[in-house]
């Protein structure tokens, strides 16, 4: 079952001082799927991605993707086997024109793409692709949430990632602003192939979005499986709204 | 030494304004270098325009030793621990006499005899020195390394996210900041035919690229050599007014206001009101278009 897994999570713990972030996580992501990943906060979402990235070293465990292990590589390194990411807190560079922003993962891929000019043709490309190329010139920093999501998006596509691990990309967007997202996501993952991994809050979007969704708890799996099995499983419940014998 | 403080600031500038790694123990490498062509005279007697190459390559050895360990931290850390290199160094030179002849120094040999001529070749070996740093400045700046340094010193964490060899490229830049830095020295050191301890290492040399660097602008590559420029405008004029005791607290107050008032330096306000025109250029057509 395990053996075409894309990444493959086994037995990861991430424990800071006494505090156990992320306490036995098993967790496989099957190519081409969205995964979504809820939780409370505090449930260990972010963790994980900093885990899966390279920019924490779990305690214990391993991280597998395309059953090569990831555990003990460099942020930079696992970028360049084809996983990016997006940041829950905005992070563009921010005194760097948006075409600029989207030019440092182009430039940085694995195998290269032929020099500068080429490489603002693609990224010129995927600024259009998401909407935001008549911001191209601008600083990172002067642009709104909205088109700062996009720049984190475009980023992250960037790197060429066949995983994109997106962290509350919805987050603070208007109601139209996220369906909008919803289709533009849904819209580049049939063109450029790539498998979702999201951690998102608004749960009308995972609901949605999502083909499969795990939901975690004080750094354990607490449920996984399609969205509505997850929606109905008592012990979620009882995570996000509280013990009815409480 | 107009051309001296060019090569200075511009070398600073490589590692301090593209990656943001502010160091204060540029000087180190200046003495690095100047004491290698000092020493090999001392010692071998050659000539230190032949060794001049070689002032880069001792100091580029130095800075990858220093960098593997001063990279491992960030921020104001990484300042002192440059600070203390350039202490370390300047020890080193002072009790190392077989080599560095101590606290004495070592005098060097003029060139040649005819003054005119030594003027000369100074002016052009400088020139050099101005046009070479500045072009590798240049080269990098409009490079994928250049904007890795910059992506670094926006976020570099994210720039590690990103793919960016973070490791690799901090390296690099601080190895050929040192190098040049060393070829600055060896000219340096040639020029004023006397190298010593205190002022090869002193904390004033250090400090002097970055104030360069700062008020001209330490985003781009002009921005060194606008700032070098004032530098020494304002140095000599000083210097001439009011004396070397209190130059430098006019000094320091005039960089204070640039600081405050342009943090972008001299070139981003060049920068700013260039754009300013260009937004007034472009709205006139259509204010007329709308008045029509």
């Amino acid at each position: 079952m395990t053996g075409n897994a894309l990444l493959d999570i086994t037995g990861v713990a991430m424990h800071f001082g006494g505090i156990r972030a992320l306490d036995g996580i098993d967790l496989t992501v099957e190519e081409d799927e969205i995964l979504g990943i809820i939780g409370p906060n505090g449930a260990g979402k972010t963790t994980l991605f900093n885990v899966i990235t390279g920019m924490l070293r779990p305690t214990a465990g391993s991280v597998k993707f395309r059953g090569r292990e990831l555990v003990g590589s460099p942020p930079d390194t696992i970028c360049r086997h084809g996983i990016a990411r997006t940041f829950q807190k905005v992070r563009p560079f921010p005194r760097m024109t948006v075409l600029e922003n989207v030019l440092v993962p182009i430039l940085n891929r694995e195998r290269p793409v032929g020099g500068i000019a080429v490489a603002q043709g693609i990224a010129m490309d995927l600024l259009e692709r998401v909407g935001i190329a008549h911001l191209a010139a601008a600083e990172a920093r002067g642009v709104n949430l909205f088109h700062r999501k996009k720049i984190e998006l475009a980023r992250a596509l960037g790197a060429g990632a066949k995983l994109l691990l997106l962290d509350e990309v919805m987050a603070g967007l208007t109601h139209v602003e996220s369906d909008a997202a919803v289709e533009l996501l849904r819209a580049l993952k049939r063109e450029f192939r790539f498998t979702i991994v999201c951690i998102e809050h608004v749960m009308r979007i995972i609901m949605s979005l999502s083909d499969r969704i795990v939901a975690l708890d004080h750094g354990r799996v607490l449920a996984a499986g399609t969205p509505a099995e997850v929606a109905a499983n008592e012990a979620v419940q009882t995570a996000y709204l509280g013990s009815t014998h409480a | 030494m107009l051309f001296f403080f060019v090569a200075l600031a511009q070398s600073w500038n490589i590692l301090g304004g593209y990656s943001g790694y502010l160091s204060l123990g540029h000087a180190a490498f200046v003495g690095v270098g100047g004491y290698t062509v000092a020493s090999l005279y001392f010692l071998l007697g050659l000539s230190p325009f032949l060794t001049f190459p070689l002032a880069g390559v001792t100091a580029a050895i130095v800075a990858l030793i220093i960098g593997a360990i001063c990279f491992r931290i960030r921020g104001s850390y990484f300042l002192i621990a440059t600070m203390l290199v350039l202490f370390i160094m300047q020890s080193l030179a002072l009790n190392l006499r077989p080599v560095t002849n101590g606290a004495n120094g070592i005098d060097l040999p003029l060139f040649t005899e005819n003054f005119e001529l030594e003027g000369d070749i100074w002016y052009f070996c400088g020139l050099a020195l101005a046009v070479i740093t500045s072009g590798t400045a240049y080269l990098i700046e409009h490079s994928r390394f250049g904007l890795n340094l910059v992506a670094i010193r926006e976020d570099e964490d994210v720039a590690r996210a990103m793919g960016v060899r973070v490791v690799h490229c901090k390296a690099a830049a601080f190895v050929i900041s040192a190098a040049l830095a060393g070829v600055s020295g060896a000219f340096y050191t040639y020029r004023a035919h006397i190298i010593e301890p205190f002022t090869a290492f002193s904390l004033d040399l250090s400090a002097a690229p970055i104030l360069m660097a700062i008020m001209g602008g330490n985003r781009k590559w002009i921005g060194p050599i606008v700032g070098a420029t004032i530098f020494d405008i304002i140095s000599s004029t000083l210097t001439l007014s009011v004396g070397n005791e209190y130059s430098d607290v006019f000094f320091a107050l005039f960089l204070i206001l640039v600081v405050l008032l342009l943090p972008q330096g001299l070139v981003g306000l060049a920068a700013k009101w260039r754009s300013r025109r260009e937004r007034v250029r472009s709205a006139e057509p259509a204010a007329e278009a709308v008045r029509k």
